[in-house]
Parts: C-alpha cells; structure tokens; sequence
C-alpha cells in the first residue's frame, strides 16, 4: 500500500506496545510515536527545555516525562504540564494503517 | 465571589511564579499582584550556573512568561520593588516606593541570598556571587572569553557547576571547599568522590579540606591565599557557599523564624492570612515528623502551588518528593528524595565510567536514589523512593532486574 500523501511510515504497527515510545527520525528531525490506552500518538522527539530525546523518557498515564529535567508533556495535546519545560511539544496526525503507523510530515496546529 | 479580594505575592521567583499562575488556573478572580526586586519577570534560575553562564541559552530563553502572558492572566507584576515593611493587623505591604499595597490573603516567596564573605579582599572587585540573572550575566562576560584564572570558593551544587561552566569554556579553575569532596552533604562520599573524578580529569584543581583565608590584589583580586599559606593567582573568585533565607521583612513583622519562615504543611505562617513557600519556608511535613526546607527549583514551583491552593481554600499538606539534577560537562545527574540519614548504599551500574544509579537505604527502605547518566532510570527509582520500598539490594543492584517492571510493581503511583 502506498503512504498517504504527506505521511512518512514510522514503524509497523505490530511492534507497538502499551506505554512504549519508539524514535524515528523526518528529514533528520527525531520524532517519537508512543501508545497509551491503546491510543497512537506522534510527537517531537526532542524536549522543548534543553536538548534530551524523550524515547529515554517515560510515560505515565498521559504524562510524557522527560528523562534529563522532568519536563512533563501531555501525549494528546503536547502541552507542557511540568516545568522546566514551557513551550508544548509539537503533535503529529498519526494514521494506523495496514499494519503500519504513518505520521504526518507537518506538525498539528496547536490546540 | 471571589472578586474584589487582592491576593498579594512578594518575590517574583519560581514559587511566586508558580503561586500566582495556579490562583488564575483555578478560577480566583481578584487580584492578583506579584512583587518582586529584581528587574525581570520571572525566570529559570538552574542555567544561571550551566547553559546561561556557558553562552548556549540567552536570557530571552529563561523566562517563564511573556509580560502579555501576564497581563492575559490578569497578574499585575510589580517589578524592580521591594516590599519594606509589613503590617499583618492592617493587612498592608509597604513598598520601597512609599506605596502601600493591601492584601487579603499575602504569600512570601522571598527565596534566599547567597552568604557573603567577610575575610580580608572579598572586597575587591573580580569577586563574584550567583544568585540572579544580572549577576550570571556579569560572571558570564568575564569568563567566555576564556583563558582567565578562577578560583571557585564552594564546591556544592552551585560552586561545582560553575567551576564546570567556567572549566568548559576554557579557563584555568581551581575548587576550594572545607568539605572533604563536592556535593558530598547532599551526595554521600561515593558519588562526591566520582564528582571528585570528573572535576579532576577535566583540569579542575581541586582544594579540598581547604579554605581561603584572604583575598589579594592592588585594584582587583590577583590571589587567594589558603589556611596553610598557598597562593593561588587569579583574575577571578566566585563564591558559592550556601544561601541564607530572606527572612527579614517577616521577622520585623513579628511572624515566626526559624531557619526561614515556619510555616504547617499548608504553607500558613504565624500571622493570620499570610503564607510562606519555597526558599524561604521551614515546612512542616506530618509524614516525617519534622521540619524541612529546601533550595531546589523543583521544590520551588511545587510549594508555589501548594501554598496558592492553600490560599484558596482547597489546599492539602504538602508532601512532595524533593526533585534536583545538576549538569556538568556531559554529566547529568538527578536526584530524588529526602535529604534523610541513610545507613546502606547500593550501586547499580559502573561507578568508574560515571554511569551508575544510587539507591539510599534507611533500614532497609529506599528512601532516596541519584542517577549519574542513567537518565533512563529516573522514573523508576522514583516510584521506588515514593514507595519507600524494600526491596533486596542485590536485585537492585543487578543490571538483569527490569527496574522499571518492579517499580511498577510497587502499586500505584
């Protein structure tokens, strides 16, 4: 099947596990796609705060936790819900499809 | 119902930061004045000693909120002013200004100072104190030219990562504590010494069980000299001996000091409607039995919170799990816990590659972990610590344990 136009295929979906984040990388940019409550969600793979990949992070509930400063994210939304971060984390439409998982080339607006 | 009633913050750091975002998170709609002495709007302080000093973040990178994020809110920020007398039965602010600002219900946020030196020389001009972004910003035009002689008196948290700052961008460094190794009151003598290590194999001199005893110099400070006679010639000094809580304006208004301002675990103080958080507050916590006060950032914008909660009327003991990291060099260490006395340390990883994570046990319980370039790890020794598990230090220990599998294991978060 082909990618939807303007998607990039960012894992197979059979890989996914529940509280996993897993890195890709758009153009040499990193991004991360993570599952929570059997949910998909593509994000920013680096922490808005200081320079740290969050697929050394954490999630818990739909806190995205960052692994250097703590900075929390929120998965669904990217805003920062704990300092030391202040600015959201960029969103990414995500389409599960085919046993793969496609992520929108350009962020979402932020909401 | 709640318009009309002015709450009053003094001190526009994180916790005051924090207090007044939350009374408008949660729909107070009064006033809302945040006072405070320095120039600036609120601001990150931690890169002050790291990236700021360093040159990788500018100032515009640090604050909190954009003065119309502010106004958005609804916080009126009084900047540049210093509240210079307080009189808690009429319920007013005296500002240095003249101004008298009444409040409803007031919380001090007034933070710390750092403590100054006394000895002959620490006078001089080269001699450098960091506590606000104006004096990161004057320490930071001294040392990125690099290639200066520096001499950091204090090897805590502060004195270690600006010896790192001022050693990356290429300057000649010397550390000086009393103490035996850095950080060693807040680390234990294991993760001091591999902080010894690592200042020592990037070209820090270290002057341990040392002290400056003076300060030399014709016009500026051209030496230190230490207890047994040794000279050191430098351009620089920067203290970082530790901070003493601004208490003053609460004490002459006869509220309770010990330590900073005593305050319950909801943040009230001796005097009516008046609160206390971060820095400067001596908390009582009812799970430990005693007082506490801490100087971490964290700590700052969680008691921050607490205390506008409290001042709302839906407020809980605050009982937080004390957060810091510290960055130096490509070392990033965190650290979660209580400052508590442990009598069992378990290591998990390699302590002579600087990758390891630390376990602080009391009878048995974790009760406190630091991770050293085990970012990884940090969420799961914290659910361990917020257990206060017991768990086999040789599980622990052991690389095959899924730390994080167990952490999970120990019930809800």
């Amino acid at each position: 099947m082909p990618v939807p136009e303007g998607y990039v295929f960012a894992m197979s979906s059979a890989d996914l596990e529940e509280g996993g984040i897993y890195p890709f990388s758009v153009d040499e940019e990193d991004r991360i796609v993570c599952m929570v409550d059997g949910e998909v969600f593509a994000l920013d793979g680096i922490c808005t705060h200081e320079y740290a990949e969050l697929a050394d992070g954490e999630i818990e509930d739909h806190t995205l936790w960052c692994p250097l400063h703590s900075s929390g994210f929120n998965v669904c939304s990217g805003k920062a819900t704990n300092l030391p971060a202040v600015i959201a984390l960029p969103t990414y439409d995500v389409r599960v499809e085919d046993d793969a998982v496609y992520v929108s080339r350009e962020p979402k607006a932020q909401g | 119902m709640t318009a009309n009633r002015r709450f009053v913050i003094v001190g526009a750091g994180l916790a005051g930061h924090s207090a007044a975002t939350t009374l408008r998170q949660h729909g107070f709609d009064g006033d809302v004045i945040l006072i405070g002495d320095e120039p600036t709007r609120p601001y990150e302080r931690p890169p002050l000693s790291k990236q700021f000093l360093q040159g990788v973040r500018s100032a515009d990178e640090l604050y909190f909120h954009t003065l119309e994020q502010y106004a958005e809110l609804g916080i009126e920020l009084k900047l540049g002013r210093r509240a210079v007398g307080l009189d808690t039965a009429r319920q007013q602010l005296t500002l240095d200004t003249g101004e008298r600002v009444d409040y409803d219900k007031l919380l001090l946020a007034t933070g710390a100072s750092p403590i100054r030196l006394r000895q002959p020389g620490f006078d001089l001009p080269g001699v450098h104190y960091l506590r606000t972004l104006a004096d990161a910003s004057e320490l930071g035009d001294q040392l990125r030219g690099g290639e200066r002689r520096v001499v950091v008196i204090g090897a805590g948290f502060i004195g270690s990562e600006v010896a790192a700052s001022a050693r990356m961008l290429g300057n000649t460094v010397h550390l000086v504590d009393l103490l035996p190794l850095p950080m060693v009151t807040a680390l234990g003598d294991t993760l001091g010494e591999l902080f010894a290590e690592v200042h020592r194999r990037q070209g820090v001199a270290l002057h341990m069980l040392s002290r400056v005893d003076e300060l030399r110099g014709s016009g500026s400070v051209e030496a230190a000299v230490l207890a047994g006679g040794q000279e050191i010639g430098c351009d620089l000094v920067i203290v970082g001996v530790g901070v003493r809580p601004n208490v003053e304006l609460a004490r002459e208004a006869g509220i309770e000091i010990d330590n900073g301002i005593v305050v319950n675990e909801l943040g009230e103080t001796s005097a009516p409607n008046v609160y206390a958080a971060g820095d400067v507050a001596h908390w009582w916590h009812p799970g430990h039995g005693q007082r506490f006060r801490v100087e971490h950032y964290d700590n700052a914008g969680e008691h921050g919170m607490a205390a506008a909660r409290s001042m709302l009327g839906v407020g809980e003991p605050y009982v937080p799990l004390p957060y810091f990291w510290s960055d130096q060099y490509d070392i990033n260490l965190q650290y979660v816990g209580y400052p508590e006395a442990w009598d069992e340390l378990v290591l998990r990883g390699d302590l002579d590659a600087f990758a390891v994570t630390a376990f602080f046990l009391r009878e048995g319980q974790v009760c406190a972990a630091a991770t050293v370039n085990r970012p990884r790890e940090l969420r799961s020794a914290r659910r361990i610590c917020e257990a206060r598990a017991v768990v086999d230090p040789a599980i622990l220990a052991d690389e095959g344990t899924d730390l994080r599998a167990l952490s999970r294991s120990l019930g809800k978060k």
